[in-house]
């Protein structure tokens, strides 16, 4: 155990020598950096908070209901952690450099895969941890619990409920490249991809949380019990569900009836992160062999050729444009985490899509104003996270991506700033037509002043994020990592994350009274001009140019910083 | 064809190159000799610019690379110690991308190509993805890319990294007929026996300043000597 705390203590030296580098431009951007955790924290707390409070007074679903939302929140909560393991954990534990360097040296395999699996879950999980916080913070406060909760919550609940979902993820990435060894890695993705999604929608079977709202109001006004029987036993061994379970007995204060669920949780946690280090003693080591023949094999299977991009062909474009548009194509189709993760985020855009589409128009106009309203804008929320999302993951990367080979580019001769936002343009391109489809697509049951709004609108929107995106990417560049996921989960992702809640929220308060008078007036039959929608529009065109022509400033500088 | 003037790289208070002054003629093969950390990959960072001197001049035929840097880099062909390429890029891929950053036309620029790989002897994995190169393979596709665009003055930080004994040969043979057809060549190496074997001068730095810059053919006197060699001149003057 010596050689594994003698790397992590290096490792944390590492850490702190590179935060202790001080700059003014590093001190302005730790303190940049601390002031928009802290602004983030603070809206976490205040959203749990007011959330509560708006559930439990203005909509009365009572204690019960209240936690059994949050128990769906924990489910994705831990879906997310789950599913961002398995992703990053086969760059950590399979592609990194430092593996390879460590594996010459005489440390076992599972103290090497407890080192990686340490600092990728700790890596990939701090801001999520600060974001927990801030929502027990708001939760202890709406529920005047004492401080104790705070270490118990954290230490008992989250923190053994995030390694349940981290370690399981690691141990479903190394079944995934055991059985690989032997029915090939597309088979295997495919199988385990069709389970993992069958387990997903078995849970909402399951809870069927609208089955248990209705039968929980059957009981109106008296829902300010516990309702445990009308639920499904099977439940009751899910993690998610002793969280939830303790938080509503903690809220009550009967700690004691917590007790069992605190136990399981722990023991869960243990087991899980056991079996991860189980089958890591038994096959990280063959299973890191078989990664690196997956890798050479895809690399010879995936030589799949389009003659259309070929550097040889002529093209219609001058040789500049050529060359920057095939090597951008052929960068990302040959890089299987790029094309892997978009053709991802095109399904869930499709799921989506699909779902929003289904919305009953004839339902839609029973709701009052403030409900139709709220469903508005929810779908604008989504419409623009869904492009956020985007931006974030292929934008945010680009200039960080350019790496170690920046030096063709540096000493070529071209105009930098031409050579950046025409690869700036192909991602706005594709990342704008999608947002246009997503918007079109999930607002067309509305009136249509308010669908050609959500059109314009998206597109102002798209511009400017795809702008914070690319300026925030040249700020927090890095290039020596060459991992696009790593980089879109970096710190200066998850600042840029924040940035783009803030404009959402801004987002919300410009078009929430526009929209909700536009509602009220045509409920009644009467024409609502449009120029009140369009005055948002402008409010936000004037927001969108200013933080576009900041941030593409901001990323053309950073690119002729001394390399 | 190659003029530094007065040039000095500040990192902070560290000063990395001080006041260097240095000229390299067409058709010169330069050797810009130090030990590690002397300042010989800063000064060739300046000179490609990857790094803006914090003072001094410098120019490439007269042209001043910070005040009309495209014109001036159209001129240089640039072979970095760590040649780092797009992986997932063929080496012939990365060649066409590069010739098309120097803006070559189709029809001239396949010939060209077609030509380096015959004269470096790379036919045999160019059209695999540079991942699977050795440094050695990336170290002559990267000399390929810097010769495409027949540049009038060829940059390398230390060629011979990871070059084979027989590729060696192929690329010194390279830069020696590169430079007898009248382009400069400016070569920083640790490579004492390269240098005295191709150059025709040599500059040696320490500590940021120049203290040896040869204008009287001492590397020809070296070459016809049998009682010195450029391991001691170095040694002596690096002491």
């Amino acid at each position: 155990m010596k050689d594994v705390l003698n790397i992590l203590y290096y490792k944390i030296i590492l850490f702190l020598k590179v935060d202790s580098h001080f700059s003014f431009l590093s001190i302005l951007k730790s303190v940049g950096s601390g002031i928009v955790y802290l602004v983030f924290a603070y809206g976490c707390y205040f959203l749990t908070f007011h959330t509560i409070d708006y559930l439990l007074v203005s909509v009365q679903i009572g204690s019960f209901l209240l936690h059994r939302f949050i128990l769906v929140v924990l489910f994705i909560f831990f879906i997310t952690i789950n599913v961002g393991n398995i992703v990053v954990s086969y760059s950590t534990l399979y592609k990194s450099q430092e593996v390879s360097y460590l594996i010459t040296k005489p440390l076992s395999f599972t103290k090497l895969f407890l080192i990686k699996f340490l600092d990728n879950f700790f890596y990939s999980s701090t801001t999520l941890l600060l974001m927990i916080t801030s929502v027990l913070i708001g939760y202890a406060d709406y529920f005047n619990l004492s401080w104790t909760f705070y270490p118990i919550a954290l230490l008992f609940l989250i923190l053994p409920f995030m390694f349940t979902a981290g370690s399981l993820g690691v141990v479903i990435l190394l079944i995934i490249l055991k059985l690989s060894s032997k029915f090939g890695i597309r088979l295997v993705l495919v199988g385990i991809s069709l389970l993992y999604f069958s387990g997903v929608i078995a849970f909402y079977f399951i809870s069927s949380p609208m089955d248990l709202i209705q039968n929980v109001f059957n009981y109106y006004p008296n829902i300010n019990q516990y309702f445990g029987f009308l639920e499904n036993g099977l439940i009751r061994f899910l993690p998610n569900y002793w969280i939830a379970d303790s938080l509503y007995w903690i809220s009550e204060d009967k700690f004691y009836r917590a007790i069992p669920y605190i136990y399981a949780n722990i023991s869960c946690s243990i087991a899980f992160f056991a079996i991860a280090l189980y089958l890591a003693k038994k096959w990280y080591y063959q299973t890191w062999l078989t990664s690196l023949n997956i890798t050479s094999e895809l690399r010879i299977k995936n030589r799949f050729s389009n003659k259309f991009f070929r550097f040889d062909k002529k093209s219609i474009l001058n040789s500049f444009d050529e060359s920057i548009v095939k090597r951008e194509f052929w960068l990302f189709f040959r890089e299987p985490s790029q094309w892997a993760h978009f053709l991802v985020m095109i399904f869930l855009i499709t799921v989506f899509i699909s779902s929003v589409s289904g919305i009953n128009t004839i339902v839609l106009n029973e709701y009052n104003e403030y409900l139709k309203t709220v469903i508005y804008l929810v779908i604008t929320l989504f419409n623009v996270f869904l492009v956020a999302s985007l931006s974030l993951r292929f934008v945010f990367p680009l200039i960080s991506l350019e790496g170690d080979s920046l030096w063709k580019i540096r000493s070529a001769p071209i105009n930098y700033n031409q050579f950046l936002l025409k690869r700036l343009v192909i991602y706005f391109s594709i990342i704008f037509f999608i947002g246009q489809l997503i918007s079109f697509f999930s607002n067309h049951q509305f009136p249509v002043q308010l669908s050609t709004i959500a059109q314009i609108n998206n597109a102002v929107i798209s511009i400017s994020l795809v702008s914070m995106n690319f300026g925030m990417g040249g700020i927090f560049a890095n290039f020596k990592e060459k991992n696009a996921i790593r980089l879109a989960s970096s710190q200066g992702a998850s600042i840029t994350f924040l940035f783009t809640l803030f404009y959402l929220i801004l987002l919300i308060v410009i078009l929430f009274l526009p929209v909700y008078n536009f509602f009220q007036l045509y409920t009644r039959g009467i024409h609502s001009p449009i120029s009140n929608l369009l005055a948002t529009t402008w409010i936000l065109f004037a927001l969108s140019l200013l933080i576009s022509f900041i941030s593409i400033r901001v990323g053309l500088r950073s690119f002729q910083k001394d390399i | 064809m190659l003029n530094l003037i007065n040039i000095t790289k500040k990192f902070g208070t560290f000063t990395a190159v001080n006041n260097v002054n240095l000229s390299v003629k067409a058709g010169e093969f330069f050797g810009f000799l130090g030990q590690n950390g002397a300042g010989k990959t800063t000064t060739i960072k300046m000179i490609t610019g990857l790094y803006t001197p914090t003072e001094g001049q410098i120019l490439i035929n007269n042209i001043d690379i910070y005040k009309d840097p495209i014109k001036a880099k159209s001129l240089i062909g640039y072979v970095p110690d760590q040649p780092f390429l797009y992986e997932k890029l063929t080496g012939r891929e990365f060649l066409y991308f590069s010739g098309g950053l120097y803006s070559i036309d189709k029809k001239s620029l396949t010939f060209k190509i077609e030509k380096i790989i015959d004269t470096l002897q790379i036919g045999t994995w160019v059209d695999k993805r540079t991942e699977e190169y050795s440094q050695g393979m990336k170290q002559r596709i990267t000399i390929a890319s810097a010769l495409l665009h027949d540049p009038k003055l060829l940059v390398i930080d230390e060629p011979m990294i990871g070059l084979d004994p027989q590729s060696a040969v192929v690329v010194k043979n390279v830069l020696k007929e590169f430079a007898n057809n009248g382009s400069a060549i400016f070569m920083s190496t640790h490579s004492l026996n390269v240098a005295e074997e191709i150059c025709t001068r040599i500059g040696i730095i320490k500590d940021g300043k120049m203290i040896f810059e040869d204008k009287k053919g001492v590397v020809e006197t070296i070459k016809g000597s049998d009682h010195q060699n450029l391991e001691s001149v170095f040694l002596h003057l690096t002491r």
